[in-house]
This record gives C-alpha cells, structure tokens and sequence, in this order.
C-alpha cells in the first residue's frame, strides 16, 4: 500500500502524542460518525498504555473532543471537557486490563441523537487508528476510506451481488475482508472504496436477501 | 512506483530530469489522485504550522501539561543571542527552534507530526534556521518539505516510524535523516548528497531506545529534539564535504529496522526500561499515579 507524504510530514495535529492524542481525537472522531448524531451519554475504557498515560498526554481530552466532533488539529481540544458540559455530553472514563488487546485501546460505549454504539478501537501510531469491534462484529478497519461493513448471513452470492451494484455506479473497491463466525453462520463482508458512496445505493445494498445490516463509515 | 527505496527514488528522478522534491509530488499526486496545486498548497499549510509552532515556543511560560518540561526553548534562545556558543550560530539557533516546537508539542499546543509528534522539532529547527541563515524563500523551505517527506516516506515503506516497533532510533532517527536531506537540499546539493546525508543521519543514532519517563513524551524527547538538530546539521556537513556511508543508504534503513526488532519491549515505548526505570524516573511515575494534578508531578 503505498504511504501519502502527509502521513509523514503531517498530519497537523494538537500535540503531545501521535497515538495517543492525535490517533485518540480520530477514534472519537469515528465513534461519533457510526453513532451518526450528537453523542449525549459516553463511558470510556482506556486500557494497556491509554489507562496508564491517559492524563499526560491529554488522551481523555483527545476522546472527548473527537465526540464532539472536533479536528485533531483544534486548539479547543485541550478543553473539550468544559465544551462536553456546555454541549451536555455526559462522559465517565475508566480504564481497564485486557492483554489480548492493542497497547492502545479503548472501548467507548455512547448513545446520543444516533445510533448506540459500542466500538473498540486503537492508536496505532502517527494518528493511524483501527477500528477492531463494532458490537459484537470483529474487525481491523484502517477508516482512512469510505467504508461498509456489511452483516451478513454466509450464503452464496453476496460478494458477487454487492460488488456489483458498486460497479453499476462506478464505485471502486480499495480493499476487501471476509469473515465468518462458521460455514452458514454471521459473516461480515467489509468494503474500503475510494469515493463516497449515495445513499441509494446503500439502500440497494441493505435489500440483498443475504444482508442483515449495513453500517456505512464515510471517510472521518 | 511507490517509496520502496532510497535508490528507485533518486533513479526515478533522474529518468524523468526531475528533482527529488518534484518526483515525490509526482509520485504523492499519481497514487492519491490529489492535484499537485493542491499537494504543493498543503505543505505550505504544513510550513505555516511549523513556523508558529516555533514562534510560540519562544515565548515565556510554555510549559507541558504534566509540567515535567517547559521552559528550555527560552533558556537556549537567551544562551545563544549572550554568549559564544561551541556550536555556532546556525546550529544553536536550530536547536532553540527544535526545543521551542518540542516544548509546544509537550504543552498541547498545535504542531506538525514530522514524522510522529514526538519528533516533531527536529525537521522545523533544522529548515527554518537553515533558511533563515541562507535567507531561502517560503517556495524554497517547501521544497526541502517534499525532499524530507520523500526521505521519510521510505522509511515508513521499508521500515518504522514507530518507537513502539523500533525505538526513538525510528522516530528520531528518521526526523534527523529527513532534516538533513532537507538541509542539503537547502544548499543546493544533489540527490545523491542528500541521501548520504539523510543516511549518515541515521547511521549514528542506531539502537536508539524509546524509555520515556512517566510513558509521556516529554523526557528525554523534548531535549532529544534540540540534540537532534544538531546531529541533522553534521550528518549534512559530513555528506557536503564528500563523505559517504561505506553502507549504502537503503541497507541503513534496513539495518535500523532489523536492530528495532531486535530491541526489547522494555525499550519500545512501554516505560518499562532504561530511563523510565531509574529510580528518578520511577518516583515520578509514583507522583503521577498519587496526583490528580498533574502539574504536581515533578
């Protein structure tokens, strides 16, 4: 995969970490977009280096602003807190252990004008993130593209059907991942495509008798 | 083509009788489709940022979050402007510059990752002393921008950026790299010179360890980002002067990469070695742990 100059000279960012103010403003920042409204009520779990450092280098700061949806280079992060009471988005940070996990992880379970949301995400270094669960779904998704996690039943047909659809409107598939809980059982079907994708499209896509649901992630 | 060699980049360059900026907006418009208006805009965004980074450093009372560091910038701003430094006067200026980013960064203050946060004063010190001395323009500062990223980008591809995966020798190592390929470029010198440069750069900081005090990047990576100026500025006087690395520059990435692996976790960002664990470095950790005022720690 070929590397954009701006990821390494860049990106413009409130210090003092890449991963763990930076990466953290952009995993906040995709929490809000799958919740898809104002977050109001947020719990969230730093665990491994996030629960050890998260007051040194502003992490919780970095979290909350991104729910709000701040940029990673806006001043005003370093008082999100204050800005989360003014917007009445209600946080409670708690850190946890977990050695399966990413060095930086952190859970944020949030409801809001949205959808619910339980993600787990980590930092994984120069503001990169991936997003690793959605519910119950895993996954390793870079959001650094339009994405759509397609849940699924594992039947014959999906890729075929759902690619072509994206092809009919001229939609270009960057990556691709396929898994599946076992042979017939709950699969998730994750395309990163390289423009933004229309909402009827989304909803031709839902209509697949395989699909159960789609969550689109635009580019954040 | 994409940023997998040192060599392939100089080669492609010279293919097309272009310079090593121009192909790495070549190449960053080929494989992002983004216009090069827009690349060449973007960077001046990026050398914008970097100036005021600098410029706020300079100023009283920046101090970190944690309040482990501050104040350094200012100190090495006066001791320069009042006395006769050992080093001269670029390279004095260039280390102030580099303190003052750092300090700005370790204050949540806005900066430019170049490559990560935490080296973030080395590539800005490096080319705003250098054009500042040499009275360069903007066009040309953002030239040196693309010349360093290029470098920078390489690494990423063949390598680390990540003192997680390969120690400061990685974050550090490669800003230093990027900043004296820069300020090569800023002199003038060819491709090949700047990759000596960048090459020599890194050569001397291997094995590097990442063991920040308290897990945050403050100690050592504020004052690490004045030193590394430095060490750019000599990298670029030794491959200036003619003298090349015995081991090529894509076999010093590659050997820095293979010692990364090599190192423990303990000297892999996790806090758990060399300084971070001498006994200073852990009755700070036990401050931090018993505050919840953070200012309070040191």
């Amino acid at each position: 995969m070929s590397i954009s100059i701006f990821n390494i000279t860049g990106p413009v960012t409130i210090g003092p970490s890449s991963s763990h103010t930076a990466g953290a403003v952009r995993i906040g920042r995709v929490a809000r977009t799958i919740s898809g409204g104002a977050i109001k009520n947020a719990i969230i779990t730093f665990y491994g280096s996030f629960a050890e450092t998260y007051m040194g280098h502003g992490t919780n700061l970095a979290v909350v602003g991104g729910l709000l949806g701040l940029e990673m280079s806006d001043p005003d992060i370093k008082r999100s807190l204050d800005i989360a009471k003014e917007k009445g988005l209600n946080y409670e940070f708690k850190t946890a252990f977990d050695p399966r996990y990413h060095p930086n992880t952190v859970r944020i379970q949030a409801s809001g004008d949205g959808r619910d949301i339980n993600i787990r995400a980590s930092s994984v270094g120069g503001g990169a993130i991936s997003l690793d669960c959605m519910n119950t779904y895993e996954m390793e998704i870079p959001c650094t593209m339009p994405t759509m996690i397609i849940a699924h039943k594992d039947m014959p047909g999906l890729i075929a059907s759902a690619s072509d659809i994206l092809a009919q409107k001229g939609y270009n598939i960057g990556a691709m991942k396929l898994s599946r809980s076992r042979r017939g059982g709950d699969a998730v079907l994750v395309f990163e495509v390289d423009t933004e994708v229309d909402e009827l499209t989304l909803i031709r896509l839902r209509a697949l008798k395989q699909v159960k649901e789609i969550i689109y992630i635009p580019k954040v | 083509m994409s940023f997998t060699s040192l060599q392939s980049l100089m080669e492609a360059a010279a293919e097309r009788q272009i310079s090593i900026s121009e192909m790495v907006i070549q190449l960053e418009s080929e494989n992002t489709g983004i216009s090069v208006e827009t690349i060449k805009n973007n960077m001046a965004e990026a050398l914008s940022v970097m100036k005021k980074a600098v410029s706020s450093g300079l100023e009283e009372g920046v101090i970190s979050v944690s309040g482990l560091t501050g104040g350094n910038a200012t100190k090495m701003n006066t001791y320069r402007l009042n006395s006769k430094p050992l080093n001269g006067a670029l390279s004095t200026k260039a280390m102030t510059y580099a303190l003052a980013c750092s300090e700005i960064n370790a204050s949540m203050g806005i900066i430019v990752a170049a490559p990560t946060a935490g080296s973030c004063g080395i590539l800005p010190g490096v080319i705003l002393a250098c054009g500042e001395e040499l009275e360069c323009s903007d066009e040309d500062l953002i030239r040196a921008l693309f010349t360093a990223s290029g470098i920078g980008a390489v690494i990423a591809t063949r390598a680390t950026l990540s003192g997680a995966e390969g120690g400061c020798q990685a974050e550090c190592g490669s800003a230093a790299a990027m900043a004296a390929a820069a300020a090569c470029e800023l002199c003038g010198q060819s491709a090949e010179v700047c990759m000596q440069a960048a090459s020599l750069a890194l050569k001397n900081v291997l094995g590097l360890a990442c063991d920040p005090v308290c897990g945050l990047v403050e100690v050592p990576c504020v004052k690490r980002n004045g030193v590394f100026a430095s060490i750019a500025l000599t990298a670029a006087d030794l491959a200036m002067a003619g003298i090349t690395s015995v081991i090529p520059p894509d076999e010093v990435i590659d050997a820095m990469y293979a010692i990364g692996s090599s190192l423990p976790s303990s000297l892999r960002e996790t806090a758990c070695g060399g300084l971070a664990v001498t006994p200073t470095g852990l009755k700070l950790k036990e401050k931090m742990h018993n505050s919840t005022d953070l200012t309070d720690i040191k």
